[in-house]
């Protein structure tokens, strides 16, 4: 008896332990239920839910929510119209619902502006001329199904980019000369050397809008858009870096010589211009003391003329006198002639 | 045994029930208890507050989704659910392009910049508009203005930056020469990237707002180096024959002026004594003159006389008469120096 007792007590403690079992895993169960059903979509990310592998609900960034709403539409019809199951669409990021696990599984994908980088590759150019490309691009996920159902990955994202970057450069770049992948506008280059510069019609800036739209065009079925494709740097190829630095180096030189000769020339210039100024100086110089020289020597004569007019003869004479006083010194010989008006003095005074 | 059993079971029961009884008692459990709440709650409190700094603003996100942006000072938030993400709007952030300063300066000390690695190098490398190349050092300043924008819209911001920038330096670069890049143009190349870096981030929705782009040092690369720095040497060259050429003419000139200075006043000392003299001689005439008026034959004969008693000693005198002319061959002694035929 008491040891019947005994077991049935055992077996109602066994029981409630089972059932204690039971409620926990139930709880249990339930939590996980209920925690697998709630999910959170940070701010710039999609979310797209499969039900065993087929997508049964989307949620979209509200960041570029027009521009994925519209792509979205498109891809949801045609889902729906192969498979015959409706995908309903909610935006922004939070708490969002779903079936708990295993029935419902969300995979997110970001809506931030993604990077694609590719190492620089050479193109040709419509002059045949070869120029080194390193591009990089920027795009965003708008459509999130149409990426989960077409490439799934980041990853294989990159690849199909690069591949149609990579078209895209070689043929929009095919189309102009290297002077319009080099400059951007055709303002006049300022240089030592007057050259004359190739002409730029479209400029690069209106080469990578046009690479970025076709790239954008061309990526569109994978539910990205590309913001843009630009050029991070552009150089000449490694070849021909060599004679870049000879021409370089030779239009330095050209230019070195330059400044050397003009500034001989200037200094030529400047001393012959001296020397013009002095002789023009001297010249002005002896003009004017000649006139000064000249005026004194006609008043000086108009002086004599004004006593000499007072009595003519007798200036002559004593002017005579005078001149014989100067210029007969001692030791000068004189032939007089008997004639002379001299002689008329000295013989019949 | 069974009862053996039962006792150790009981005794061992009863030793851990008096423990447990005994420690539940103890001011020890007492001490555990009230740590452990007073813990939990200065837990919440402290993941429930947090403090916005006076340059920042804080992203507010709940259940990942953006709620708000926290202003500067203290605020509250649900631990857990909540997150807070802060951007520090005030900062100039600096990103260099062709170097990397290993050391911040310090007050009177100079920073310290790396040495040119190869990978440095290929980032300098830039090809100008007339096809050279230039090696060009930049540093790019900016701040987040967006701090929502900064936080959510780009993947690696900073990255993505760099990349703008190394972009947008090589494409205003490569329309401008050489020549202007290196000298003239810099200011105006230097406005030009900072829009084109402006444009291409607001593209991107960054967040961000360019404060200034300073090309630190822009130089040919080292294999022509010595080309340009003969251009440098040539230029100086030109500038020092000019110079020497002023020079001269600044010598020549006032020389000149003042031999012109010196004839001029020869001149009019000349004038000064022609006129003085004239004017004395006309005095003397007038003096002579007078007395010979009162006495005309007189003077006359006088004058003649004082004059050929001054003159005749000392020449030698030869007379010829008119008829015998042809005579003067024949004469000795003749210098034929001082001829005179009156």
């Amino acid at each position: 008896m008491e040891s019947d007792k005994k077991t049935q007590n055992d077996k109602k403690k066994k029981m409630s332990v089972g059932k204690k079992i039971g409620i926990g895993v139930a709880c249990a169960a339930g939590l996980f239920a209920i925690a697998t059903s709630i999910y959170i979509v940070p701010e710039r990310n999609h979310a797209v839910v499969t039900q065993f592998g087929k997508p049964v609900q989307v949620v979209i960034d509200s960041n570029r929510a027009e521009e994925s709403k519209s792509t979205l539409e498109e891809s949801i019809k045609e889902y729906e119209a192969k498979y015959g199951t409706k995908i309903p669409v909610s935006e922004g990021a939070g708490i969002h619902f779903k079936l708990p696990f295993p029935f419902h599984i969300v995979d997110e994908y970001s809506a931030k502006v993604l990077e694609y980088d590719s190492d620089p590759r050479v193109a040709i150019t419509t002059d045949k001329k070869e120029i080194m490309i390193n591009n990089y691009a920027r795009f965003v996920i708008i459509d999130p199904l149409k990426f989960k159902l077409s490439v799934k990955t980041l990853g294989g994202i990159q690849s199909r980019l690069d591949d149609i970057v990579y078209s895209v450069i070689n043929e929009v770049v095919g189309r102009n000369n290297r002077i319009e992948i080099i400059r951007t506008t055709n303002s006049p280059l300022e240089t030592t050397e007057q050259e004359t510069h190739e002409e730029v019609t479209y400029g690069r800036e209106k080469i990578m809008q046009e690479i970025t739209q076709e790239v954008n065009k061309r990526m569109q079925k994978y539910g990205i858009e590309v913001l843009d494709v630009r050029f991070r740097g552009v150089e000449l190829p490694q070849q021909n870096e060599q004679s870049i630095m000879d021409r370089m180096r030779a239009e330095r030189q050209r230019i070195a010589m330059k400044y050397r000769s003009e500034g001989q020339e200037e200094s030529a210039k400047i001393k012959a211009e001296a020397d013009k100024q002095v002789t023009i100086i001297n010249a002005d110089a002896y003009k004017k003391s000649q006139e000064i020289k000249g005026t004194a020597d006609a008043e000086a004569a108009k002086i004599y003329a004004e006593v000499a007019n007072k009595d003519p003869e007798f200036y002559k004479l004593v002017r005579s006198l005078e001149a014989y006083k100067k210029t007969l010194k001692e030791g000068t010989t004189i032939i007089i002639n008997t004639d002379s008006e001299f002689l008329k003095y000295l013989t019949n005074p | 045994m069974r009862s053996y059993n039962e006792d150790r079971d009981y005794e061992e029961k009863s030793e851990l029930e008096e423990f447990i009884d005994e420690f539940k008692h103890s001011r020890a459990w007492k001490w555990i208890k009230g740590g452990a709440i007073g813990a939990l709650a200065f837990a919440t409190i402290l993941g429930s507050v947090y403090i916005v700094g006076a340059d920042k603003e804080g992203v507010v996100t709940r259940f990942g989704e953006y709620i708000n942006t926290a202003r500067p000072g203290i605020h509250l938030k649900i631990p857990l659910i909540d997150d807070v993400v802060q951007q520090n709007i005030m900062e100039i952030k600096r990103l260099e392009i062709g170097f990397k300063t290993e050391k911040e300066g310090k007050s009177g000390k100079a920073p310290v910049y790396s040495e040119d690695t190869p990978e440095l190098i290929q980032e300098q490398k830039m090809l100008t508009g007339d096809e050279n190349i230039a090696m060009v050092e930049a540093a790019v300043q900016y701040r987040i203005s967006d701090p929502v924008a900064y936080t959510f819209n780009v993947d690696r911001p900073e990255g993505t930056l760099r990349d703008i920038c190394e972009a947008a330096i090589r494409q205003v670069i490569g329309d401008y020469s050489i020549d202007s890049t290196m000298t003239t143009g810099k200011i105006v190349i230097q406005k030009e990237i900072q829009d084109k870096i402006q444009e291409i981030a607001n593209k991107y929705d960054m967040g961000i707002q360019m404060v200034a782009v300073q090309l630190q040092d822009v130089s040919p690369p080292a294999e022509v180096k010595s080309a340009f720095e003969d251009v440098t040497n040539a230029r100086t060259e030109k500038v020092t024959l000019i110079d020497k050429a002023r020079g001269y003419q600044n010598e020549q000139i006032p020389i000149a002026r003042g031999q012109a200075e010196k004839m001029i006043k020869e001149a009019e000392g000349y004038a000064e004594q022609r006129i003085k003299y004239a004017q004395g001689g006309a005095e003397r005439f007038l003096k002579l003159y007078e007395q010979y008026v009162k006495a005309p034959g007189v003077t006359e004969k006088r004058i003649y006389l004082e004059a050929m008693e001054e003159i005749l000693p000392g020449v030698k005198k030869i007379i010829v008469d008119k008829e015998i002319g042809g005579l003067i061959k024949i004469i000795d002694g003749l210098d034929g120096e001082s001829l005179i035929k009156p």
